[in-house]
């Protein structure tokens, strides 16, 4: 006699895309540019299937280079106990309050013509397991969320890291660490923590607040933490959001965007006002202080190997390097269709970077833009489905 | 642009919303966000797909 069961099943495909119809951009004395294109693609597919939900988020406006980059989320949820659900697998790490400016996206997801400098942007593509409590009849959602980077340090059997470098069998500069790929991470290697608490006042006002912690375990690997708060408030007439981060993070000296430690400051502050059922304009300002303490490089003997540091390496060595951006937008968006908006606006943005005090540089050794003035026209139009 | 821009523009953001808030009357939930008559998000990015899973999770519960 077969075992009687029933299914029920459901499966969805969402989209957002944002098209850069018409934008206009300059940085400083460089040439203006027109910029046309894609801003935005992204697909996400929802199955579902009695208490189990899968979900795959596809970002195909990312860089597609690497293998697998395609996947920024793939992730099961289990919500077979009433307010609570657990997940599992690659997606985004929740602890920041993100929200779209005007015309350009946030800091904290590289929203920036001039370039900034932020270490903490939207944790995207890691491995991990959450688990979340509440709901909004609750009041409150808290999320707490164990997680890795897919890209880790590679060690030997002694745990040692193996350096990327070039030059003589005796004589070496040295320009990374080796890295591999991996779908699970390894606590002995690395862990993350994340845990973001949301507050519903009531069905307007949202108040939230997270904190970040990670921490290589391998060669002298310090934390990186981060704390932030944030509020919104959205009605028929008006929405306001608001994000702050304090962070602090700490690389290992040859990796990629290297530093001693830096410490980051962050602040958006933007609003939205409907001026009819089609019409709407939206102001966003954000702030971003950096203060990056760099390594010191050095000649170092090991195995035999002479290691002397790169032309790069001895310009920024022990550099102290205080980095202020911020920028301000304005638009007037007009609603196309429930669906569907075109948003018209203007971005001014300005960087400032003093090495060591001394301020008004032309050139400052990884630091992109860093005194600078920025201007952005936009005319876009966003849809979703 | 003259160093006092960017104090002019705070003045004005800070004197809409509070304008705004003043002027606000309670009409609830604003139509022109409805996506379909079950499903209630907006067309702000970041939001947008977790806004979407709640609604297919209320549909689905249905």
């Amino acid at each position: 006699m077969p075992f009687p069961s029933a299914f029920s099943f459901d499966s969805s495909v969402k989209g957002f895309i944002a098209l850069d119809a018409l934008n206009f951009e300059k940085v400083s004395k460089e040439k203006g540019s027109t910029v046309i294109g894609i801003a935005v693609l992204d697909l996400k597919i929802f199955a579902e299937q009695d208490n189990m939900t899968a979900a795959i988020k596809l970002d195909l406006d990312g860089k597609l280079d690497k293998e697998n980059n395609i996947f920024e989320e793939a992730y099961a949820t289990y919500k077979g106990v009433p307010n609570m659900r657990f997940s599992l697998g690659k997606g985004v790490v929740r602890f920041q309050n993100l929200h779209w400016g005007a015309i350009e996206n946030s800091y904290q997801d590289g929203g920036s013509v001039i370039g900034s400098d932020n270490q903490y942007r939207k944790i995207s593509r890691k491995a991990f397991v959450s688990a979340s409590y509440g709901g909004r009849s609750l009041g409150f959602i808290n999320q707490f969320t164990l997680w890795g980077d897919s890209t880790q340090l590679f060690s030997d059997q002694n745990g040692k890291l193996s350096f990327i470098s070039s030059g003589t069998s005796t004589q070496k500069t040295i320009t990374g660490y080796r890295t591999e790929e991996v779908t699970a991470f390894d606590t002995n290697k690395q862990l993350g923590l994340a845990n973001k608490f949301e507050y519903f006042v009531n069905n307007s006002l949202k108040f939230s607040t997270g904190q970040y912690y990670y921490r290589g375990r391998l060669g002298d690997a310090k934390p990186n933490y981060a704390f932030d708060i944030g509020a919104s408030y959205e009605s028929s007439l008006l929405e306001f959001w608001m994000d702050a981060i304090y962070g602090h993070s700490a690389k290992l000296p040859y990796e990629s965007f290297t530093t001693k430690n830096k410490y980051e400051y962050f602040l958006q502050l933007g609003a939205e006002y409907f001026l009819n059922e089609k019409w709407s304009v939206i102001g966003n300002t954000e702030g971003l202080y950096i203060k990056d303490q760099q390594h010191t490089y050095s000649t170092f003997v090991e195995d035999g190997i002479t290691y002397i540091p790169t032309s790069q390496q001895n310009e920024k060595s022990g550099a102290l390097y205080r980095i202020f951006t911020y920028k301000i937008e304005t638009a007037l968006q007009y609603k196309l269709t429930k669906s569907a908006q075109i948003t018209y606006g203007a971005l001014y943005e300005k960087k400032r970077t003093k090495r060591n005090g001394i301020k008004n540089l032309s050139f400052v050794r990884d630091v992109r833009n860093a005194n600078a003035e920025a201007y952005k026209l936009a005319a876009s139009i966003s849809f979703w489905f | 642009m003259p160093k006092k821009t960017p104090h002019f523009y705070f003045f004005f953001l800070f004197m809409t919303v509070l304008l705004s808030c003043a002027h606000e009357t309670p009409k609830g939930t604003a139509a022109r966000y409805t996506a379909s008559d079950d499903c209630v998000v907006n067309g702000e990015y970041h939001a947008y797909f977790e806004q979407v899973e709640k609604c297919l999770e209320k549909e689905h519960g249905k």
